[in-house]
């Protein structure tokens, strides 16, 4: 039993980190990010770079210094284009582009922190070994959540935020500067992404073309959770952490298929998304 | 006319499966029970085929537990590793490689899998420059240490012409394509030579690549007359050396295998 608590809770730890970024960035902005995959595999390659360099305290601090510069040149390429068919064209070529970067800096390796944290050790819970990295890195994503708590229900900024999310004109017309509250959630989005990238790097390896397989499992935990939303999506990565785990522990032959279910499910019956309350305006 | 002037001097797959099973019977005479952890795709099926039906063949009491699959690349193990420590089985089999055998390496060693069962990887060589933990079971289609290149000079050579040019040992792909350049090239030779020209026809080329059979530096290559190799692989239990970062295989072996 111990053994499936583990396995839920790291899956749904992974499906969150790929997953959060995109609430805020499709919630708000509505940037369909292709590339989103992409920044994700961007933090983990420049966490374990930086910190197997500088070691562990000072390669963080760089790592967070490098991606919070980062975002405006995503927000500039992506302001360029004037609808919604060119963003996708603008940010899968954005996707391919970074792929090609990363080979270019990174090369044909994997990258990971997993030894690093093997080496924090391990706590025995009910007889089974759990590594203190999965606490740590709970508590990381645990954080930053809180953050965005704090960040979007207590400060003017957030409520400007989700007021852009739910109607853009109107808040407009309102008095909220929409254009700017959308660059700002755009960077937060991305640097998120990215930051819990870099966390990730504790338990998962990064190589090259490890961005599209990440894309797919934010797209499916968005729509499940409803677009935009983000304790939607957080409640969606439990959801379907939890249908992975069951599935593997009762009927695996279906591993492969289990996410994709869940979303042709949640697309014929809601479509909206399962905790979303109303329809999107705009 | 593809069929004509193609050949493969890589062999077939079901070599993996069944030389590790005859290994893990000599290891493990006493498995008892088997979990396979495989990707979902043709070649993981094939393989956890290929190694389940030679296993049960040579010894038809080991029980299956469990046949896990997870989608190819795959970046979370936990599932699976959490049913294989419920399961507790006797011997683990996997074919992954790649990204997924470093995941899959990486996981498994924080939760202990490796304490408490033997895996059995059938393209693991890759895993020992990953930190592949002691005492397990490695299988590969090459590794750089077999044949020695203490004692083969052509396995020398091109181990320190990769070392010189590369910065780190052969892996198994550098073999391959050796295997497959050194084989263009002697037929080509061979048939010139037989056909006393400068350059020969490519029927006559066809014809010798067809009967070759040739030295590589990982290999003896036997080509058979269906355009087929028939070739050897390495497979040993693993066993860390503390003062090198890459490990060596102890009880190195090679077989040969009529596989079409």
């Amino acid at each position: 039993m111990i053994n499936a608590l583990v396995a839920f809770y790291a899956f749904f730890l992974n499906l969150l980190a790929v997953s959060i970024g995109m609430a805020f960035i499709y919630g708000v902005a509505r940037v369909l990010n292709l590339a989103h995959g992409a920044f994700f595999v961007l933090g983990g390659y420049l966490a374990t770079a930086l910190i197997t360099r500088l070691g562990p305290v000072p390669g963080a601090l760089a790592t967070a210094a490098v991606l919070a510069a980062l975002p405006p040149l995503f927000y500039l390429y992506v302001r360029l284009t004037r609808n919604e068919l060119e963003q996708l064209f603008a940010t899968y070529a954005l996707l391919l582009l970074m792929e090609g970067l990363f080979k270019l800096v990174f090369g044909y390796g994997n990258y990971t922190l997993a030894d690093l944290a093997a080496g924090l050790g391990a706590a025995s819970v009910g007889g089974q070994r759990v590594p203190y990295a999965y606490f740590l890195a709970g508590v990381a994503v645990a954080g930053l959540m809180a953050t965005f708590y704090l960040l979007l229900y207590k400060t003017r900024l957030g409520l400007y935020m989700r007021a852009v999310s739910d109607d853009r004109e109107m808040a407009a017309a309102l008095g909220v500067r929409s254009p700017l509250v959308q660059h700002l959630s755009i960077f937060l989005g991305i640097f998120a992404t990215a930051l819990l990238g870099a966390v990730a790097a504790t338990w998962q390896a990064y190589t090259l073309g490890l961005s599209a397989e990440v894309l797919i499992y934010a797209f499916a935990a968005l729509v499940i959770g409803g677009l935009g939303n983000i304790w939607g999506t957080a409640a969606a990565s439990a959801l379907v952490a939890v249908a992975r785990t069951a599935v593997v522990m009762f009927y695996p032959e279906l591993e492969l298929l289990v996410i994709y279910i869940a979303v042709i499910a949640v697309l014929l019956i809601r479509p909206g998304g399962i905790f979303t309350r109303y329809a999107r305006v705009a | 006319m593809m069929k004509k002037v193609t050949f493969r001097t890589g062999g077939t797959t079901v070599t993996d499966g069944v030389a590790l099973a005859r290994y893990v019977l000599e290891v493990m005479p006493d498995v008892k029970t088997v979990v396979g952890l495989n990707q979902d795709y043709a070649y993981g099926r094939d393989e956890w085929a290929d190694f389940k039906n030679a296993l049960l063949t040579m010894k038809p009491d080991v029980k299956v537990l469990d046949e896990l699959f997870t989608p190819l690349f795959a970046t979370d193990y936990s599932a699976q590793i959490s049913k294989i420590l419920d399961l507790r089985p006797d011997l683990v089999h996997t074919s992954l490689w790649g990204p997924d055998l470093v995941n899959f390496i990486k996981q498994a060693t924080a939760r202990g899998l490796f304490q408490q069962t033997r895996v059995a990887f059938a393209r693991g060589e890759f895993g020992l420059y990953e930190g592949m933990p002691d005492d397990q079971i490695v299988e590969g289609p090459h590794y750089h240490g077999f044949p020695d290149p203490k004692a083969y000079y052509i396995n020398r050579d091109f181990v320190e012409a990769y070392i010189s040019r590369f910065g780190s040992p052969p892996p198994y792909p550098a073999y391959h394509m050796a295997n497959a350049i050194l084989g263009v090239k002697y037929a080509f030779e061979v048939a010139a030579a037989v056909e006393n020209v400068e350059w020969p026809d490519l029927s006559a080329v066809v014809k010798i690549f067809e009967r070759l059979a040739y030295a590589t530096p990982g290999d003896y290559i036997i080509m058979t007359p269906n355009h087929n190799a028939m070739r050897g692989l390495s497979w040993a239990s693993q066993k860390a050396v503390s003062s090198l970062r890459l490990s060596t295989c102890t009880r190195l072996r090679s077989t040969r295998r009529w596989a079409f």
